[in-house]
């Protein structure tokens, strides 16, 4: 009896030491150091962290938060209140918190950030005129004022702010890219921003406080599953209030302008606060490894993919060359598929099979089916009708038919329809990153929330050379199997 | 036994009738052709023999048995078929393509097979060297020399032709009706064979049907229909010869 207590303890304890948490990340930058932190925050009180970044957007990190697929992952207040909630406007903390309590969800309290929308402009052109709020806006009508083409339509944007504060100035839309050059350069004076940018510090910049509170919060937090228990829940607590606008912007900016990794930069973070002791620890590894093994994971899901494509439509087109009839809808079905926009296809199996590589073969096994589908049927239904009618006359039946003439005739276009559907899919692969598959496009997806062309092209490179060799490849076999009489 | 009958078939094709009344009996290890101009139901005459199409009324016997249409594809093997398009399967060779039915039917053996590959071969005048070609790279009445070994392969007792020479030019189809009439007298079977071409019908057919508007005007062995032709318009079908 003792025995069988002493190993149940043994085994509970090791249980708790390695309990493990999923942390989520949305695909961009300042999503990546705030999951970071978290993530290094947890390991450093004893939690094994499972890294689920790449997650697209808010609906993609809900779902996955909602299904279990990731334990926690730093949103924002207003996010949750619009666009998670419905509830057409902006929410407190505690309001959010007992809507969520019926989904089982739960969010700690703030890190102390505000990232909403602001106006900005260059910090001597603030301190010459000496204005630090948007009222003060009022009395300079001069000034000309250049923002986003969402800022201009959104509900919270220019229209409403200008009546709220009764701003002289009309605006100009322009590309956000080009905002801050133009600002610099003098071409404007104004424009919009996120609060927490890395621009902004970049840039010299001042944020014009929204004295008058127009925007909507968008205070960042944890959004976490209460299933994590309370100990993983008071370490999320540590980082209530920790960080404010100025720290988010520097660390947003040491990425983009430093070229800081975001490990890096959350560590550092971490060690400023207090949160973790000891020196700095980077590991630098050479790429290759990495890059290989994402090649692997990319060919897998593109093989996998093709593989249930081929062994699912070349049947179906066999089957609908025997029953013609309700051959006509099922393509058009089938061509529905492909209209579908990737990400949204992608997204659509999350309910159903969570998060990772399984969504993404099944997305891409169905953008897969139309060119094989499509290709088997009209490669069948081409052959000449007098082989046809020779084979019926001389008494084959119809499996005999489709196993000794029309499958074989077939045989180069459903090659080609299956060339198609590779090149297709090695492509359509690097989006499977956003919801957490791996493959090359974790490079892309990484690269771009960074706006690190580097990182993009890591990604970009050797995806084309994937479609490219895929060609080559399938040249090569349509050539090996091109029949007798047609070479 | 006459391996092929016909009793009182009608068949209407889109609503116009294609075969009217038709009784006719294909007498064993004879050649029966039939002649008629296009549209006279000819072609219609040879799917019904063969079961491809089911005649609206009327009784198809195949070797003195009701034409048993759920077997239709088991029972063709049983008869040679030749059509004027040829189909010789593109992407199989010459040898393979004569040798199809080895793979439809599991009793026949590879050797005899083979045997009887070259044997047809060379009735045909066929080198054997040919086996290895692709059907493209055959003259059109090569092309249909393949096609009547490849239909003969199993030694069908029926024969069913289809204006098998109508595409040739006029020397090939000589030669081609002279190998023809050769393989008779070596294996003699029952042939039906389908032509536009009255020249040909006397050259090959022991017995004539003359098909208009899908009735038979006349049925008789070639002599009598020299001889009493039925009415003007089978005298003309059957004089046109002398042209």
């Amino acid at each position: 009896m003792k025995k069988l207590l002493v190993i149940l303890l043994a085994i509970s304890s090791v249980a708790a030491t390695a309990q493990k948490i999923t942390v989520g990340a949305k695909h961009f930058n300042e999503g990546y150091i705030l999951s970071e932190i978290i993530a290094q925050l947890l390991e450093e009180n004893g939690f094994t962290v499972d890294r689920k970044y790449n997650l697209g957007g808010t609906m993609v990190c809900f779902k996955a938060l909602k299904q279990g697929e990731i334990d926690v992952y730093p949103e924002y207040t207003g996010t949750i209140s619009f666009e998670i909630l419905s509830s057409g406007k902006n929410l407190s903390v505690e309001e959010i918190r007992a809507q969520l309590q019926d989904m089982g969800l739960a969010v700690a309290p703030p890190y102390g950030f505000n990232n909403t929308y602001a106006l900005v402009m260059t910090e001597a052109l603030s301190k010459e005129k000496n204005i630090h709020n948007i009222s003060e806006l009022a009395q300079h009508p001069q000034l000309s004022i250049g923002v986003s083409y969402e800022f201009l339509k959104r509900q919270d944007g220019w229209d409403n702010l200008s009546k709220a504060y009764a701003l002289p100035q009309a605006a100009v839309g322009l590309e956000h890219g080009l905002a801050y050059s133009a600002l610099t350069e003098n071409k404007i004076q104004i424009t919009d921003a996120y609060s927490t940018d890395g621009e902004i510090i970049q840039n010299h910049l001042t944020v014009l406080e929204d004295n008058q509170k127009f925007f909507p919060d968008y205070l960042a937090t944890s959004f976490y599953r209460p299933s994590i228990g309370e100990k993983a829940e008071s370490i999320l607590k540590k980082l209530t209030g920790q960080i404010s606008e100025r720290e988010m912007q520097a660390m947003n900016a040491a990425v983009l302008y430093e070229k800081k990794s975001f490990q890096q930069v959350a560590s550092d973070f971490l060690r400023e606060k207090g949160f973790v002791a000891g020196a700095t620890t980077e590991t630098s590894t050479s790429i290759v490894p990495d890059l290989l093994s994402k090649t692997g994971v990319h060919l897998k899901l593109t093989f996998l993919a093709l593989l249930l494509a081929i062994g699912f439509a070349v049947p179906l087109g066999v089957v609908l060359y025997w029953h013609p009839k309700p051959a006509r809808y099922v393509l058009y079905l089938v061509g529905l598929l492909q209209t579908i926009p990737s990400i949204a296809l992608l997204a659509i199996f999350i309910p159903f099979t969570g998060i990772g590589q399984l969504p993404a073969v099944l997305a891409l096994f169905l953008y897969g089916l139309l060119p094989i589908l499509r290709n088997t049927y009209t490669g069948l239904q081409g052959i000449d009708p007098v082989l046809k009618k020779v084979a019926i006359g001389m008494g084959m039946n119809r499996a005999q038919r489709m196993r000794l003439l029309e499958f074989p005739l077939a045989i180069p276009f459903i090659l080609s329809g299956v060339r198609t559907a590779a090149v297709i899919s090695v492509g359509t692969a690097t989006l499977a990153a956003f919801i957490g598959a791996g493959g090359l496009g974790e490079y892309i997806v990484t690269g771009l929330a960074l706006n690190n062309s580097s990182l993009i092209l890591r990604g970009a490179i050797p995806a084309a050379a994937l479609a490219i060799l895929i060609e080559i490849a399938f040249e090569i076999l349509e050539r090996i199997f091109r029949p007798a009489y047609l070479r | 036994m006459d391996p092929l009958v016909l009793e009182h078939v009608y068949h209407t094709y889109n609503g116009q009738p294609a075969l009217s009344d038709v009784s006719l009996r294909f007498h064993e290890k004879k050649i029966t052709a039939v002649v008629g101009r296009s549209g006279s139901g000819k072609s219609t005459l040879l799917q019904v023999l063969n079961g491809m199409l089911r005649p609206g009324q009327g009784k198809v016997f195949f070797q003195g048995q009701p034409f048993d249409y759920s077997r239709a594809a088991a029972l063709r093997l049983q008869m040679g078929y030749v059509i004027q398009g040829i189909g010789l399967f593109p992407h199989l060779t010459v040898a393979q393509n004569i040798l199809i039915n080895t793979r439809l039917q599991r009793s026949t053996s590879g050797a005899d097979s083979l045997a009887r590959m070259h044997l047809l071969m060379q009735l045909m005048n066929l080198p054997e060297a040919y086996g290895k070609k692709y059907p493209h790279e055959l003259s059109g009445g090569e092309q249909q020399r393949v096609g009547i070994c490849r239909a003969l392969l199993p030694n069908p007792t029926v024969l069913l032709m289809d204006e098998p020479l109508g595409a040739l030019d006029s020397i090939t189809r000589e030669d081609i009706q002279r190998e023809i009439l050769q393989l008779q007298q070596s294996e003699q079977r029952t042939v039906v064979i389908i032509t536009h071409n009255p020249q040909e019908a006397l050259a090959l057919g022991d017995y004539i049907v003359v098909l208009e508007a899908g009735k038979v005007l006349q049925y008789d062995t070639k002599e009598n229909v020299l001889k009493s032709p039925a009415n003007a318009l089978v005298e003309r079908l059957t004089t046109t010869r002398s042209v």
